[in-house]
């Protein structure tokens, strides 16, 4: 007996939908299926904007975030930055959450990742070599950079990106910190776990 | 105290519900049946981990997708639903995102089967997952650092392996960059194996006579040691050139050992069978009484098919030396050693082909 499977279109949609991340076989085969059945012009939308987003959208050179063709950067060129300081973050997604904080009014670096030598994410594969040379950047390589705050995540690849980066920038003879780990705003003691709370109480400070 | 123990998709069970009482629970069985099964479901429920296997896949039942482990512990119903690749913990019916959450409802536990003599025939890994089990339940934090040391090494071990297989150097940033947080989460590790060992070292001289009796004459003295006395900054520099040339992390805390002498002799080297069985026996009725002191309550004891082994006169003194009042979970083929023994089973269940009665 013939086995009886999609038409070859719909199979191919499914296994392109599959590869988005957080999505499985299940997942992607019922989002085929509401594409298919949608007649609100979705499908033809949707091909039109990837395209154009996938066509227009790259990383800014300098600094790594979203740049749309023939614009400027958005975070570059904004007016009114700090320019001695720059916030090195993962992904241009980390980005706006720092800017809705309205704590930070430097540059952004956007790195891409981070090492993880199982994954093979060395060094090379992030925009570091970018960073050193905006901070190296100038006339006979002094720099306007003052500090470089890490704002990367508390995990074991997080840190490791910190240590490194810490590393290369220290004897440039500018300031490294990164961000404190602790009790979230609002939050009471109770909800907090073990390890944040023992590293607020190691990040306390002075009244 | 564990009250009652559900069973799904978990090793050879399909479903089981048991209830258990305060005192000596006993499963009763042939071998091969899945009794020890039973004890590392109350192991994995209330620890998270196995004495068995760290592999999660190995616990699902065989054909199914995942496993789940549930059981009231004091006022608490503590719920694991496992996969090969996940787990999700519940305390209540409410999920609980974060392993130390869990664990710091749950209660601690001792686990005595004849793998102990591991402890002192075996590797040095059996002798550094004791200590590991042992702070992880005394000191809070030592697991985290555990795992984050352990992820570090596993990254900087693929940048040695990598750069030794190409016949290359690593990127020696990249390297210490991981190197930093090894010596990190290591100083830590070491500084509470230390004291630990410190205070575990009389309890299990202690244990030993208590369990040995008039047997045992000599007196058993465990001493930590550390894989390197020099700073870990110091140990590393030293060890980067063996590190390049072998493609591995050569020394650290991931190295540590736990010296076990009788009177200045190694006892896996001149120990009788029956001295290592009384040593290995010491090791885990220390930590029973280690564990029981920090907590004030003593903890749940998984027995596995330990009296059967002993002759009656070590087994009655392992029995009068358990803390008091502890909760016991044991297994065994037969129950001819219990009768006139001060731990006779209040509860016993048949196990037979994955089924109790």
């Amino acid at each position: 007996m013939q086995k009886i499977d999609y038409p070859p279109e719909v199979r191919a949609l499914v296994s392109q939908l599959k590869r988005l991340p957080g999505i499985g076989a299940r997942s992607a085969e019922r989002m085929a299926v509401w594409v298919l059945q949608d007649r609100g012009g979705f499908a033809e939308d949707c091909a039109r904007i990837l395209g154009e987003a996938a066509e227009r959208i790259s990383a800014c050179a300098t600094c790594g975030f979203y740049l749309s063709q023939g614009n400027a950067c958005a975070v570059c060129d904004a007016s009114g930055r700090e320019v001695n300081t720059i916030c090195v973050v993962e992904q241009p997604t980390d980005v706006l959450p720092l800017e809705r904080s309205g704590a930070f009014s430097g540059l952004y670096h956007v790195l891409g990742g981070r090492l993880a030598p199982l994954d093979n994410i060395g060094p090379e594969d992030l925009r570091i070599a970018e960073l050193d040379a905006r901070i190296t950047s100038g006339a006979s390589g002094e720099t306007a950079v003052r500090e470089v705050i890490l704002a990367l995540s508390a995990d074991v690849e997080g840190e490791a990106t910190a240590n490194y980066l810490a590393e290369l920038l220290s004897p440039r003879g500018i300031s490294v910190t990164r961000l404190a780990q602790g009790l979230p705003a609002g939050g009471g003691l109770e909800h907090a776990d073990a390890l944040t709370l023992a590293r607020a109480l190691g990040g306390r400070r002075a009244l | 105290m564990l009250s009652s123990l559900r069973l799904q998709d978990f090793r050879c069970f399909a479903s089981l519900n048991c209830t258990i009482g305060p005192g000596t629970t006993a499963f009763v069985g042939e071998n091969a049946q899945g009794k020890t099964s039973l004890l590392e479901a109350a192991c994995m429920l209330l620890r998270l981990s196995s004495p068995r296997t760290r592999s999660k896949a190995e616990l699902v039942r065989f054909g199914e997708s995942r496993f789940g482990l549930a059981g009231k512990f004091g006022d608490t119903e503590l719920k694991i639903l496992g996969s090969p690749r996940t787990r999700k913990l519940y305390h209540d019916a409410t999920p609980i995102e974060k392993a130390t959450d869990y664990l710091a409802e749950s209660g601690l536990v001792v686990w005595m089967g004849n793998s102990d003599l591991d402890l002192v025939q075996g590797t040095s890994s059996a002798r550094r997952h004791y200590l590991d089990f042992t702070a992880a339940q005394l000191t809070p934090g030592y697991l985290a650092n555990l795992r984050r040391y352990e992820s570090a090494l596993r990254s900087r071990n693929r940048l040695l392996r990598d750069a030794a297989r190409s016949s290359t150097t690593p990127d020696t940033r990249t390297l210490d960059a991981y190197t930093q947080i090894l010596i990190l989460h290591g100083t830590k590790l070491i500084a509470t194996r230390t004291t630990l060992v410190e205070t575990l070292a009389p309890a299990a001289a202690t244990a030993h006579h208590d369990i040995g009796g008039t047997d045992a004459l000599e007196t058993l003295h465990p001493t930590y040691q550390p894989a390197t006395t020099t700073s870990l900054e110091e140990t590393f520099a030293t060890a980067l050139p063996a590190d390049l040339r072998r493609g591995l992390t050569t020394t650290g805390p991931h190295r540590d050992d736990l010296a076990l002498t009788l009177d200045a002799r190694p006892a896996a080297r001149f120990g009788s069978e029956g001295q290592q069985r009384t040593t290995a026996l010491a090791l885990k009725l220390a930590q029973a009484r280690l564990l029981h002191q920090s907590r004030g309550t003593p903890p749940l004891l998984l027995l596995d098919d330990i009296f059967g082994e002993l002759d009656p006169a070590r087994r009655r003194r392992l029995l009068q030396s358990l803390p008091q009042g502890s909760q016991k979970l044991l297994t065994t083929t037969h129950l001819d050693w219990a009768k006139d023994s001060p731990a006779t089973p209040d509860t016993i269940y048949q196990v037979q082909n994955g089924t109790i009665s």
